[in-house]
């Protein structure tokens, strides 16, 4: 208690031992890594004044009471006065107190800030530049993103990302809420049902896009082996078919997530209140009434998160293709994604391939901002 | 000086003022009952109390210095939990014994102190368990354990008792009465519960919006209360509030208040009442709340109509009987509300009759309808 | 995610429970026919993938795939085999894992127990970085590691999966410490403990659940991460999915299936393991942003 730690301080009136009493005081603490990293100050800055503050700080920071001592006989040496001392230390620490989650939080936010606002920022500005092989600064205003809508490159991946992003919500959606459904009928093997829908979400989307290629190929895979059964005039060929490629990335996405989106509904049938359901039985409702009625739509906001996550991973969409298709045949399953990253690095123009990502962030934003803004305040307005 | 002081109190929480200038002080030894409805500003007070919330005006003082800017621990003081909050990775032993830790206790001292207060608090055989292993009542007592072994200057229980069952509440009610009592202890003690309030008690401080309604010892907050909230809050059955009339009858002053079916009630007020002609004198015709506890209306048996000990009577149509053991409760209805009498156990009063009722008017209190002030 | 089950709400009637079951079964199948096929593949010799069944088991079992996948297969120009890419990825996840799970508890407790004015707006940023197209911050990031001395390095990619994950695991944190008592935190700070003291002593002993939902969380994601690998890595640092890319897609000489499926198993072998070891945790990370309560 402070009376006691100031009548200790008191006694040991020479910096270097005052602060090898508060370590001292300190040796019953758990926390071995702040004990040496005080040592180690205590060498960098022995018997130099100038280390007060520093030391003040790392002793409030590492330690919540023996470190208390030695800012306290600090300052009491200082002002040469018991009481005023105490209050001068309880309000100094108290303040650096007030500051240390601030401080444990800024590596973190400055990362993000640096990462990722001000990498938006850099990019957003390269997107108005006539970049190519490297950043440039020559400001060309919106032209990149003029030549951008000129491209039937660009077209053609905006399309297929149309068309992969709406099958993909919808299959994954429909697979998933059907699994969870049936999952939810008290299944004898649901335990091990359950993993085997989910493992391919441990996988890398590379992984992934290795097997199914191979799965897909015409020569080695699936129409390779049912012709062998017998079936000769079988033909899938989608793989090496322009028009029907993209249909192919959609089969073995919706094979990765559509787990994820059974898991998500699952959890919200099971979260659905037993006596509401025992209620709608009372009342007579059949099974099939009562998932269409009172169930389903007691879980509306898991088919909007499963919306916005299944969305926004649509967009990012990159592994995937690269690993299937490679973006071919031809350009027959280019993503904005890979548009971006081909432009970029590969055409070297630099500045178009900003301005795509530009694109593809306002796109992801404009789904995601809304929703994170909903969820975020749902609790607070319950409170 | 007083032990504990709390001047001009002021905490607001973004634009809302939630402490509105708060006044309260009191001795060593004193136990400090801050009681109001949920959201009075009860919670916070303890909190800026323990540091463990900022003020944004006024000052707290122990023992006549200023505890501004002092972190929880160094104020000396010990804070039981409503959830008991007991620290969930850690045995009894060291629930109890972790602040002592983080002091730097020996060892030896830390296991004498928690083995001194285990005895005291009968835990003794709980020391090794996890608080989720223990039931109410011994996480109450844990909880307990690890303010009482501080010996600090001020213990702080944030309504340590309302997780409890109504029994277990009583009991908990007299063991911490009685260690106060051995202690000596000074407390601050939150809670909505008026009866927790009145039994525990030195000072009672009645809080509503932040604002203090009354601060006064436990008698004189029940007999005499400083407006119609702390009436209507503290006291359980609670005071009968009756919309009446002040009638002028010669040189005296009457109660008039309506009755179904029937003429007014008037009540004579008795000559020697002083205090209620002079709060009542100038509200000639006016409407007021005419406050009664249940037990200052009684069966009429040997005091009679007149000016004697201030109690007067009339004849009530008695609507409803409650035994409640130790005591029956008669209703009635006077100026439209309810009215509870309480009688004693063995009063023949039987419901849908007429009995005589009488009023100790020397025990009545007056409010203003508008805004609850206390006139008489 | 509970795993009991409540009263079933169809009605038990024969016929309708042998579809259910049959459904379910025929989707057991849809997922596990891909795993099912790589593994019986990388067993098999190249003659008998060329001729034969791919549903088939061996005819004639081999372990000569896996081998010449792990140490001998041609990756880019040298014959190496998955091994040090393998070597690579373990020695970026280890730290990228550690620091940004530290990191994420260290913001959760800020951002539950000690909320400043502005938390809120610092997690909302925070928050909205787990879901930017990081093609947006290839090139930014590409320059940042070039100026810092660690582009193609270890380190950069390090750094790269901390930025891009801090925002993971700060979620995961602070929904976890949001439901924790905030009297446990009061009556600590009045036993006299203070910031990491609460946090060593009191927090920390009861995160064991969280702390195993971020690390595997942020284990899966950094393991399978392609792009920031195939951006950012280098010889002695490119990750094992880039290099699993590279043998697949390697134009030169015969290709070689068995070794192509030898190479995706093992690559994902870790994040299977982890799956398989720790199911529960890994279902509760995927869905602790999507479900609310």
């Amino acid at each position: 208690m402070p009376a006691g730690g100031c009548g200790l301080a008191r006694k040991k009136l020479n910096f270097v031992s005052l602060v090898k009493g508060g370590d001292d005081d300190n040796n019953d603490d758990d926390n071995g890594g702040a004990f040496a990293v005080r040592a180690v100050f205590n060498v960098i800055f022995d018997d130099n004044g100038g280390a007060f503050a520093v030391r003040a700080v790392l002793n409030v920071i590492f330690d919540d009471n023996g470190g208390g001592f030695a800012v306290r006989a600090v300052l009491n040496v200082i002002s040469d006065d018991n009481d005023g001392g105490a209050a001068v230390m309880s309000t100094l620490t108290a303040k650096l107190q007030d500051w240390i989650p601030r401080l444990v939080l800024s590596p973190s936010a400055a990362i993000i800030f640096v990462f990722v606002y001000a990498f938006i920022i850099y990019t957003g500005y390269l997107s108005l530049t006539d970049s190519r092989l490297l950043p440039s600064y020559g400001f060309v205003g919106l032209e990149n993103y003029q030549k951008l809508w000129a491209l039937p490159h660009w077209h053609r991946a905006l399309l297929n990302l149309a068309i992969f992003g709406i099958l993909y919500i919808v299959f994954c959606t429909a697979v998933g809420l059907l699994l969870a459904i049936f999952l939810d009928q008290r299944i004898r093997g649901e335990g091990f049902l359950r993993p085997i829908y989910l493992y391919p979400l441990a996988l890398s989307f590379i992984v992934t896009g290795t097997a199914w290629k191979w799965f897909l190929d015409p020569g080695i895979g699936l129409e390779n082996t049912v012709q062998r059964w017998g079936w000769e005039g079988f033909a899938f060929d989608w793989i090496k078919d322009r028009k029907l490629a993209i249909y192919t990335v959609v089969m073995a996405a919706v094979w990765q997530s559509s787990g994820f989106v059974m898991a998500i509904f699952l959890a919200g049938l099971r979260g659905v209140d037993d006596e509401i359901i025992k209620a709608a039985q009372m009342d007579g409702a059949s099974g099939f009434t009562i998932y269409r009625r009172i169930i389903i739509p007691l879980v509306r906001p898991i088919f909007l998160s499963a919306f916005v996550i299944l969305a926004h991973l649509a967009i990012k969409a990159y592994d995937l293709v690269i690993a299937l298709t490679g973006g071919g045949p031809g350009q027959a399953t280019e993503l904005p994604a890979t548009f971006m990253y081909s432009y970029t690095f590969t055409r070297s123009l630099m500045g178009i391939g900003a301005s795509s990502a530009v694109i593809m962030l306002a796109m992801i934003f404009s789904i995601i901002v809304p929703y994170l803004y909903l969820e975020l305040r749902q609790p607070k307005d319950r409170s | 000086m007083s032990f504990l002081q709390i001047r001009d109190l002021e905490k607001s929480f973004g634009g809302l003022r939630v402490l509105k200038g708060l006044n309260i002080e009191i001795d060593a030894g004193g136990f400090l009952v801050l009681v109001g409805p949920s959201g009075c500003g009860k919670s916070t007070l303890l909190n800026a109390i323990a540091g463990l919330e900022t003020i944004d005006g006024g000052d707290i003082l122990l023992e006549g210095r200023s505890l501004t800017g002092l972190r929880p621990s160094a104020r000396d003081m010990a804070m039981v939990f409503q959830s008991y909050a007991l620290y969930p990775n850690m045995t009894v032993a060291r629930n109890i014994a972790f602040g002592m830790e983080i002091r730097g206790v020996p060892k030896a001292e830390r296991e004498r102190a928690v083995r001194d207060v285990a005895e005291t608090l009968q835990i003794g055989h709980l020391l090794k368990r996890r608080p989720s292993q223990l039931s109410g009542g011994q996480r109450q007592r844990v909880a307990m354990g690890r303010a009482l072994v501080r010996s600090p200057r001020v213990f702080l229980f944030d309504e340590p008792l309302s997780n409890l069952d109504a029994k277990l509440r009583v009991d908990m009610r007299t063991e911490i009465k009685r260690l106060h009592q051995r202690l000596g202890a000074t407390i601050v003690y939150v809670t909505h519960d008026q009866v927790e309030a009145m039994t525990l008690a030195t000072h009672i401080a009645v809080l509503r919006d932040g604002a203090l309604q009354q601060f006064a010892t436990p008698v004189e907050i029940y007999n005499d209360p400083a407006n119609l909230f702390v009436a209507d809050f503290m006291g359980s059955p609670s005071m009968n509030l009756i919309p009446a009339v002040v009638e002028r009858d010669g040189d005296g002053l009457v109660i008039s208040m309506t009755r179904a079916r029937e003429d007014a009630l008037r009540l004579r007020v008795p000559q020697g009442l002083r205090r209620l002609y002079d709060g009542l004198g100038g509200r000639v015709g006016e409407e007021v709340i005419f406050g009664m506890r249940p037990e200052a209306i009684g069966e009429a048996a040997e005091a009679g109509d007149g000016d004697g000990g201030g109690v007067v009577s009339g004849e009530c149509e008695i609507e409803l009987v409650e035994p409640a053991g130790s005591d029956t409760y008669a209703v009635t209805t006077l100026g439209g509300v309810e009215v509870t009498a309480r009688l004693r156990a063995e009063s023949g009063v039987t419901a849908a009759s007429r009995h005589v009722l009488t009023f100790a008017l020397d025990r009545s209190v007056y409010f203003a309808p508008k805004d609850g002030t206390r006139l008489a | 995610m509970s795993s009991s089950s409540r009263a079933p709400v169809v009605a038990p009637n024969r016929v309708l429970r042998a579809c259910l079951y049959a459904t379910l079964l025929v989707f057991a199948v849809y997922y596990l026919l891909p795993l099912y096929v790589m593994v019986m593949n990388s067993l098999k010799t190249l003659d008998e993938i060329r001729q034969g069944n791919m549903l088939a088991p061996p005819r004639e079992w081999t372990v000569k795939p896996w081998g010449d996948a792990w140490s001998r297969a041609q990756i880019g120009v040298e014959a190496t085999g998955l091994r040090p890419y393998f070597i690579n990825s373990v020695l970026m996840v280890v730290p990228a894992v550690t620091i940004s799970t530290v990191l994420g508890a260290l913001n959760g407790y800020v951002l539950t127990k000690w909320t400043f004015r502005g938390a809120n707006v610092v997690f909302a940023l925070i928050l909205l970085s787990c879901f930017i197209p990081f093609q947006i911050v290839l090139i930014p990031s590409a320059r940042v590691l070039g100026f810092l001395g660690i582009s193609g390095t270890t380190a950069g990619l390090v750094l790269i999966h901390i930025a891009y994950g801090i925002g993971f695991t700060t979620l995961f944190f602070r929904n976890y410490y949001a439901s924790f008592p905030t009297e446990l935190i009061r009556a600590a700070q009045i036993d006299g403990a203070g910031f990491f003291r609460i946090f060593w002593s009191i927090l920390l002993p009861s995160s064991g659940p969280i702390l195993a939902v971020s690390a595997i969380w942020q284990f899966t994601n950094i393991w399978n991460d392609f792009l920031f690998g195939a951006s950012f890595g280098d010889f002695d640092s490119i990750p094992m999915t880039v290099a699993l890319n590279n043998l697949v897609s390697s134009s030169s000489g015969v290709k070689e299936y068995n070794v192509h499926f030898a190479g995706a198993i093992l690559a994902a072998l870790p994040t299977l393991l982890v799956y398989v070891l720790s199911g529960r945790y890994f279902v509760r990370g995927l869905t602790a942003g999507a479900v609310k309560g």
